[in-house]
Order: structure tokens, then sequence, then C-alpha cells
């Protein structure tokens, strides 16, 4: 037994040691908040997720942020491992055929655990791909949208994002701002830049808005990602292959833009300058050899750079226009549903022609 | 301390004889096989979904193991009567009590450090695996047929190591504040109503942040005093799930983990202080 002093101690120390609980309870709940609200959905302001809850005054944030069926998972704190028991769920389902649930089950997941990047980048995938409804695009579009809202700090969603943009919507602008993003963020795993394929793809989708500038740019600056991950990488032949794609399509582009200037100012009257576009392609193939000695394609630009320069020097200049496409077409219906559009287009053989059509009123259809 | 120490370390014997380990070993390959099952996944699902499993598996099964050790601490000293030979010799009743409650945490520690251990190699061997974009196979940019970069492999480990070493470090104080409640209780209860208390207790203690919202949001006089004294009475053992930031750590949170798993931690050391003071106080005056 103890003696009546050592009572009175213990007593006192297990008073002291609540008053040391209590104190350490308030101040590790504003920083434990940091935890559960990263948990949660960022929506934009005033969006929820089930209007059920917005009036409500069950709870406190996490209650009224959080929608009905994830509030269990949530209240136990298991959101991570019930989202995962779903998606897969989801997954067997996808690869059984049977698509029907898999979106409403994914919207559910991501609702849950907003973390989940695999989950929105495969629903959109869904979406904008394989439910084969060109009006389900958008839709994806915007699920990865709020992926991005979620996951803000890893270059994944918008790289998806970009690429369905480029791929899909060919809104090559919209997929310009996503790619720009993603190649400043970092991967999931701690890398502090994405892989090399994001940086190429943002060359890409800048070429393909017109933006051959901004291109040539990016390609430059794709080279040097490149070289240094060979660096990294020295017996790695895939870093290999990156630098020479890389160091391709900064050549191919220079090159190009060098042929079209160098076309115009023809056209203009402008040999000089013209002339310059091409000794500059001479030194740029020269340049690509310097790396690629051999190389067919470059042997051959060389030789056509060469060719144009002598042409130039000689005072002969092309003023010819380039040839008029004239695009002339008919729509005559053939049966109900069935249309047919025929014409004639001058452009050179193989060329590719893309036609859409579309309803008069699309773009107010599909918002 | 030499009496309370040498009834701690009988205390864990005594628990590991009775096939505690078993339970470990069913956890142990019930891990390797879902590790197994899910390589169908991504590398980033597979991982998300292996640590979210595992971290839940870790932590019910460690309160299993830390309740149903500690409610059987005492009583059964009592009814096998070793009891009175033990308190019989120059031991003081509140070594007895500490012997008992720190072997109890002893017990909850080796088991978690034993699943703790499975769960790191084999978190440890799945960050083998290169993470890979969704679109990585349409891009041809497969991960998967990659070599292995084992620089990469290890420090994608090492960072996973890590993050389950602090999941764990923080789940074996939740399990020291659950043995506490579980050995203060069986001094006034059966073992199954101890084992119903203190899992009622450890729920009510996980989902604090509704107590809180009801306190603040009632307007009810009577239960506004109910819920208040549960909400300040109750241990918070929801303050020690950090689940989502192991599982999710590239989601940027404005806290110092270690910093806050040392706060919490001591939170909780504290916490079963004040809970095993309360049993020495109650034990040093019970009738055996």
């Amino acid at each position: 037994m103890m003696s009546p002093e050592g009572r009175r101690k213990a007593i006192l120390l297990a008073v002291a040691l609540l008053a040391g609980c209590w104190l350490l309870a308030r101040d590790l709940e504003p920083k434990h908040a940091h935890y559960v609200q990263a948990q949660m959905p960022r929506r934009e302001p005033g969006q929820r997720f089930d209007p059920l809850l917005q009036h409500s005054r069950v709870g406190n944030v996490l209650l009224d942020e959080t929608p009905f069926h994830a509030i269990v998972p949530a209240v136990l704190g298991v959101r991570e491992l019930v989202a995962s028991l779903l998606w897969i769920q989801a997954d067997s389902l996808f690869h059984r055929g049977e698509y029907g649930p898999i979106m409403d089950l994914i919207y559910r997941i991501v609702a849950i655990d907003p973390h989940q990047i695999d989950v929105y980048a495969t629903g959109a995938w869904h979406l904008a791909y394989n439910f084969m409804d060109k009006r389900m695009i958008l839709d994806g579009i915007r699920f990865l949208e709020d992926g991005i809202r979620n996951n803000p700090d890893v270059y994944d969603l918008y790289f998806e994002l970009g690429y369905t943009h480029q791929d899909k919507t060919k809104d090559f602008l919209a997929a310009i701002d996503a790619l720009s993003q993603a190649v400043t963020k970092g991967t999931s795993t701690g890398d502090p830049q994405p892989p090399a394929f994001v940086f190429m793809q943002l060359a890409h989708a800048l070429e393909r808005a017109g933006h051959v500038d901004e291109a040539a740019e990016q390609w430059r600056r794709n080279v040097e990602v490149a070289v240094e991950l060979e660096k990294q990488h020295p017996d790695d032949f895939k870093y290999d292959q990156l630098v020479y794609a890389a160091r391709h399509n900064y050549y191919l582009t220079l090159r190009r833009r060098n042929e079209r200037r160098a076309a115009e100012l023809e056209l203009e009257g402008n040999g000089a300058e013209a002339l310059k576009r091409w000794e500059d392609n001479i030194r740029l193939a020269q340049e690509m050899l310097g790396h690629y000695p051999g190389h067919d394609q470059l042997e051959q630009d060389l030789k056509r750079a060469q060719t144009e320069v002598a042409r130039l020097r000689a005072g002969k200049i092309n003023r010819t226009p380039p040839p008029e496409t004239r695009l002339e077409f008919t729509v005559r219906r053939k049966a109900p549903r069935e249309i047919e559009v025929a014409g004639t287009i001058n452009v050179p053989l193989y060329s590719r022609v893309r036609v859409i059509l579309r309803d008069k009123d699309y773009e107010r259809l599909v918002q | 301390m030499r009496n309370t120490w040498i009834i701690a370390r009988t205390t864990l014997g005594d628990a590991l004889r009775k096939r505690v380990l078993l339970v470990f070993m069913m956890v142990a390959v019930v891990t390797l096989l879902l590790a197994m099952m899910l390589t169908y996944l991504t590398a980033r699902e597979q991982r998300t979904a292996f640590l979210a499993l595992e971290l839940v598996i870790i932590l019910i099964f460690g309160t299993l193991i830390a309740v149903t050790t500690a409610i059987f601490l005492i009583p059964d000293e009592i009814e096998r009567r070793t009891i009175y030979s033990l308190l019989s010799k120059p031991v003081q009743r509140w070594e007895f009590f500490l012997g008992k409650f720190l072997g109890g945490v002893l017990t909850a520690g080796v088991c978690l450090a034993l699943m703790t251990l499975v769960l790191i190699v084999v978190v440890f061997l799945m960050a083998m695996r290169q993470p890979e974009s969704a679109l990585g196979p349409m891009l041809q940019t497969s991960a998967e047929q990659e070599p292995l970069n084992v620089a990469k492999w290890f420090q994608r480990g090492g960072q996973d190591v890590a993050l389950v070493l602090r999941g764990a470090y923080v789940i074996f104080f939740q399990l020291v504040l659950v043995t506490a409640v579980a050995t203060t209780l069986s001094l006034f209860v059966s073992p199954t109503v101890n084992f119903s208390l203190t899992m009622f207790l450890f729920i009510v203690g996980q989902v604090q942040f509704v107590l809180k919202a009801a306190l603040e949001r009632n307007e009810l006089p009577l239960t506004k005093v109910v819920v208040g004294v549960l909400y300040y009475l109750t241990p918070h053992f929801h303050d020690f799930n950090i689940m989502g930031s192991i599982i999710h750590s590239e989601v940027r949170i404005p806290v110092n983990h270690w910093l806050f798993a040392g706060e919490v931690s001591l939170y909780g050391l504290m916490y079963a202080l004040f809970v095993a003071m309360l049993g020495i106080l109650v034990f040093d005056r019970k009738e055996v």
C-alpha cells in the first residue's frame, strides 16, 4: 500500500498528466485538421456533392463537405481503404465488360478519396475514349479538371488533360495550358521533374497550335532535359533514344520554319533573306550530322539546302505562289439519316484532310 | 523499478505463449497473399490499395491483440491466485500494476513490430515496380518494360519504409493507450465487459470530430453536457489517424509530419500514464 504522501503525489501527478493531455489535445486539434482537410475533395466555391447536405446543420466542416456515401468511411477513418476496395471492384467490372456501373462507382471513389490519381485518369479515359460517345469527351475533361483541383501538386492529371485536349477535343491552346503546368510539377513518388514524355508532349501541342517559335524553344529545352537524363543514366539505351528524338524534332522544327520563311521571302522577292534561311538549314543539317554521321535523311536535307543555296546565289528566285486549295463540295441527302458529301480539293496526294460535320448548334448542345 | 521490469518481462513471455504470434503469422501470410493478388493493378494503384489495407489491418489486429491481452492481465492473476504469492514478496502493488501494464505494452509492441516488419519487406519489394502514367501504354512509355533501376528502387523503397515506420510509430502509441485503458478497466469489470467498454472508447475516440460538431451545434443543455464530458474525457484516438498522409504522401500538408507524430505520441503516452495512474491508485486500495 502506498503511504498517504505517496498517494497524494500520485494524485497530483495524475491531475498534471490530465492537464497536459488536455493542453496537448487543444494544440493537436488544428494541426490534425490539416490532415482531415487534405482527405476531403476540393470543390469550386459553392459546389456541393449532395444537395441534401447543402442546408444540413449536421456536423462540422468535414461532415458538411463530405458526400453522403462517403460519410461512413470518413467517420471511421478508412477513406483510402474503402476507395481502394471499390476501385478493385470497378477494375473487375471493366474486365468483365460490365461498363454500366463503372462511372457511378468511379465518381463515388473520388468523392471518398480524392487523391486516387489513377481513378481520375482511368475514369476520364473511359469517358473520353472507351464509351464511344463524343458527348462524353467533355465529361472526361471536367472529370480531369476536378482531379487537378484535388491533386494540384503532381504532373499526372495535367498531362492527362493536356493529352485529351490534344487528341480528342483538338483544343490545342487548352492542351498547351495543361501541359505547361504539367512540366512544372513533380511525380507522386517525389521526383521533382515529370517524365520526359511530358516535355515532348508540350512541344507537340505547341506545334499543333501553330506556335512554331515556342515549339522550337520547347524542343531546345527538351534536348537539354534529355541530355541531362542521359548523363544520369549512361547505360540506359532509352535515354540515348530520347536525346535523338529531342534533337531530331528540334532540328525538324527549325528546318521547316526556315523552309517556310524562305518560301515567303522568295514570294516577296527578297532572295537575300531567303538565302540566309537556306544557309541556316545547311548549318543545322551539318550540326546534326556531327551528332549522327551518315544519317540518310540528314544527308538528303543537306543536299537539298545546298541546291537551294546554289540556286539563290545564281539569282534564281521562285515567285510562284502556293497552290490554291480550291475546295469544292456538294452535300446530298441520300436516304433518311444518310448524307453524301462529295467534292474536290487541290492538295498533294496522300495529304491528310480532317472533315468535321456538326449540328448547327453543336457548341450549345455540348454545353 | 527492477520488480516492475521482471513482471513486465514475465507478462510478455506469458502472452506470447498464448499463441498471440499465430495471429501475427496469419496477418503476415494474408499480407503477402494480398500483395501478390494486386499485381494486376498499376504500381501506384497497388501501392495505394495495399498500404490502405495493411495499415487498417495492423491497427485493427494491433488493437485486438492489445485489448485481448490487457483485459486478462490482472483478472487471470487473481483467478489463479498467483497474485497472492506475488504480493507476499517485497513487491509494491503499484510495481505489480505497472509491470502488468508494461508487459501488455511490450506484447502489443512486439506483435506490432513483427507485423510492421512484414509490411516493410513487402512495401520495399513493391517499390521495385516503377510507377507509370495511366496513358503510359498508349504512349509506349510503359514503365513495366524498363530495366530495373536499383538506385530509384532503393529511393522509392526507402521513402515508403520511412512512411510505414511513421505510421507504425503512431499506431504503437494508440496501442499503449488502449492497453492502459483495458488494464485499468480490468480492475472494475469482467473481461467480456472490459473488452466491450474498451472497444467502445476506442471507437468513440475515432469519431471525436462528430462529438465536437455535436458539442458546437447542439442546443439542448443536457445532451451538450453529456457530449461535452464524453469529448473532453475520452482519449482522442482520432488525432492518431494520419493514414491519408502515408498512403498519399504526395499531398502537401502544412504540418511537419514527424513533429506531429512526436506530439501525438506524447499525448498518447501522457494519457496512458494518466489512465495507468488511476489504475495504480485504485489497485492500491483494492481487495484482491
